[in-house]
């Protein structure tokens, strides 16, 4: 179980100061080239070649660390990784602007109990559905967005709804952590919670008949032998099955981005040079990603990623995956303001990255 | 070193030229690839023969002869709707070899759709190319049709199920002559660029909900834009006779000219022989190729597509009842009125004498 590192508010550490060109960042266990390029050094190289300095969000004691990951309000923040928090972020907390999306190709899965007779979602009609229910009211429970999405999603593949299944909510704690000076330690400490989370749990125990699980999480779930896919959506040729929490949103404050265009696009730099090293060494960025990540070995990774475009481009299909993704979290109650995603996206500091590289 | 003298040179003989009329269509055939590389000219001339293009400057035959063989001396490589039309109801023809290099076809929808699955599409509408002109068989139509109804079958459906509506198009043919094909697509190319399909637009603008799409590249060109998905690919199913439609693709000649014009028919068919197994060593390289000699959207796409293929022209017990069971299908659903014994149809003596000249260099 991970060290919780919440301490009574009477130990409040000291405000943060930020300066004027300090740069921030936090980036979630996914596969987008910015954990690449941070694991390199890239983005803080970059950084100093322009006089910023780079400083990593959640090596901060965790009242300071954990809640901003998600809700952005940080200044002088990057954020890469989930979008659902970042979609929250900008709907009700701060103002962002999106300069990157990755793509996922695996959407996910539905996982149930090994001996369980289903072979596919159709047969767990009438059967109970676990869903986490996070016990932190201080931000978006993007686990059970991506959750019952993914669940809504299987049920629809298999002509069923809603009703034909009982959602079961399984309660999370969902404490914060954090203080970890970078995110390969980070997530090197929390990597079996990332499997084993309590809805696993209360499938193991019978409690519940079926979960929705990442890919990840599905591939160390079935090692165990306690565990099989009914369903994985990769299997399928529709890439709106693999909107999950992605595509992968890389954001950054809009009033820090606007004052300091030079660090942005350092930022992107780095990234854009990490896209392409990963592109010409599949194996290699494997090994890297898997240190950052949480699929059970190198190899699960380098499968996952074979496919990967990891050059974050506004493009026009990883927008409309960024409006189904917001559709169902304004349709299901979880974030309370609408936006316009073209508004929300300028691509012109990944354009001027690009364009620095290539002269 | 010596050098081969052409004693007809000393005999002052005037030479002539045989002139093969040929028509290939914009899809993955090695003739296509033959062509590009010179090597159809380099084996007709070695027989002292010349290949002209039927959509050429030079050529005296009309293009409606790429669908009804209306010629005596006509060599088609491509789609086998139009073929196997000429052949049970026009004129004889030998079939001389076939590929099977055809994706299976794809679903697609409206990203903002209810659509999940082909089960949602029951009481949904279908669209269905049309073309407007009657003098050819309508192979689009008919290879969309076939499509669609094996994708609905494929989930408990059939046609009933779905109303097909006709996505109509005046097929017009109205480029420029070319020397080749592939300044025939240019000037295609050059126009569609950037425009959806015809049939995607009738999708985009909601008269439609779903599309049958079997090129290689358009399925990501559209999805691309992020305004479709595809929501099934008959690839994905181990069924081979799924991708039965307009492949595989038909190589025949006008059986007059086969019969006195051996030797130039065995020619291309060295040629076209020599490009399927370069095709299939280098698939990178002809994707460059193919993407000048076909209308597929994707240069990418046709060089991963190639890696499952095989290209070198065959006439296989597979192949053979894949083009019975298109036959069976254009008589089934009107497109052609007369029958085809595929297996009488075949002549596998122009491919084994290939092969055999070829091996012994």
């Amino acid at each position: 179980m991970v060290d919780i590192l919440e301490r009574p508010s009477a130990s409040a550490p000291a405000p943060v100061k930020v300066g004027a060109r300090e740069a921030w960042y936090t980036i979630c266990p996914t596969f987008v080239a910015s954990n690449v390029a941070q694991e390199f050094g890239w983005i803080e190289e970059e950084l100093r070649r322009i006089g910023a300095s780079l400083s990593y969000l959640r090596s901060l004691p965790v009242e300071q660390g954990y809640l901003p990951h998600f809700s952005h309000r940080f200044a002088h923040l990057f954020r890469d990784g989930g979008n659902i928090p970042s979609i929250w972020a900008k709907a009700d907390n701060v103002d962002t602007t999106l300069i990157g999306l990755t793509e996922t190709q695996h959407g996910g899965t539905i996982v149930v109990r090994a001996d369980d007779a289903a072979r596919r979602v159709a047969a767990l009609k009438g059967r109970r559905f676990g869903l986490s229910r996070s016990a932190n009211p201080a931000k978006i429970d993007w686990w059970r967005a991506t959750s019952e999405q993914g669940i809504l999603k299987a049920l629809a593949l298999a002509g069923l709804s809603r009703a034909d299944v009982e959602i079961v909510d399984i309660a999370n704690d969902d404490r914060g952590f954090g203080e970890a000076s970078r995110p390969s330690e980070l997530w090197a400490k929390r990597r079996g919670d990332l499997v084993f989370t309590p809805e696993a749990r209360a499938l193991q125990a019978g409690e519940v008949d079926a979960i929705f699980a990442s890919h990840g999480r599905a591939l160390g779930l079935e090692r165990t032998g306690g565990f099989k896919q009914v369903e994985d959506f990769s299997r399928h040729p529709d890439w709106a099955l693999q909107v999950s929490n992605s595509p992968y949103a890389l954001t950054v404050n809009t009033d820090f981005a606007r004052a300091n265009r030079d660090i942005v696009v350092a930022f992107l730099r780095a990234t854009a040079r990490a896209a392409r090293w990963l592109d010409g060494n599949r194996e290699a960025g494997a090994a890297i990603l898997h240190r950052v990540t949480y699929h059970p070995r190198v190899a699960d990774t380098a499968a996952a990623i074979a496919g990967t475009d990891f050059l974050p481009a506004l493009t026009p299909r990883k927008l409309a995956g960024i409006d189904l993704q917001k559709r169902f979290l304004v349709e299901h109650g979880y974030i309370s303001r609408d936006f316009d995603s073209r508004d929300w996206a300028d691509a012109s500091y990944l354009d001027e990255a690009l364009e620095s590289l290539t002269s | 070193m010596t050098i081969a003298v052409d004693r007809s040179i000393e005999a002052n003989a005037t030479p002539v030229l045989r002139e093969l009329i040929y028509t290939i269509c914009p899809v993955l055939v090695a003739s296509n690839v033959a062509l590009e590389l010179g090597w159809i000219h380099d084996e007709l001339g070695r027989v002292g023969a010349k290949p002209t293009y039927l959509r050429s400057a030079l050529s005296d035959v009309a293009w409606p002869a790429h669908y009804n063989h209306d010629s005596g001396r006509l060599l088609r490589d491509g789609g086998n709707s139009p073929a196997i039309w000429s052949k049970a109801d026009l004129r004889p023809t030998v079939l001389l070899g076939l590929t099977q290099a055809q994706p299976a076809g794809k679903v697609l929808v409206r990203t903002d759709s209810d659509i999940h699955r082909v089960a949602d599409l029951k009481g949904r509408r279908f669209g269905l190319y049309k073309s407007q002109r009657n003098e050819k068989i309508d192979h689009r139509r008919a290879t969309g049709e076939h499509g669609i109804l094996a994708v609905l079958a494929l989930h408990g459906l059939d046609r009933r199920d779905v109303e097909i509506v006709d996505i109509e198009d005046a097929d017009a043919h109205t480029e420029a002559p070319a020397d080749t094909p592939a300044g025939i697509w240019a000037q295609r190319r050059a126009t569609r660029q950037d425009e959806l399909t015809l049939e995607a637009r009738a999708l985009d603008a909601g008269t439609i909900d779903a599309i049958y799409d079997y090129s290689i590249g358009v399925d990501i060109r559209l999805t691309q834009t992020g305004r479709f998905r595809v929501i099934e690919d008959l690839d994905r199913y181990p069924d081979w006779t799924l991708r039965i439609a307009n492949a595989p693709r038909t190589l025949t000649v006008s059986t007059e000219f086969a019969k006195a014009n051996r030797d130039i028919v065995v020619a291309w068919l060295r040629a076209s022989i020599r490009a399927g197994r370069w095709i299939n060593a280098h698939p990178e390289a002809a994707a460059d190729i193919f993407y000048r000699t076909t209308i597929y959207a994707d240069r990418d796409a046709i060089a991963r597509a190639l890696r499952d293929f095989d290209l070198v022209p065959n006439l296989s017990a597979q192949n053979l009842a894949g083009l019975r069971l298109e036959t069976d299908f254009l008589r089934a659903h009107g497109y052609i009125a007369g029958d085809v014994d595929v297996n009488e149809w075949a002549d596998s003596s122009y491919l084994e004498e290939a092969v055999t000249s070829l091996r012994r260099g």
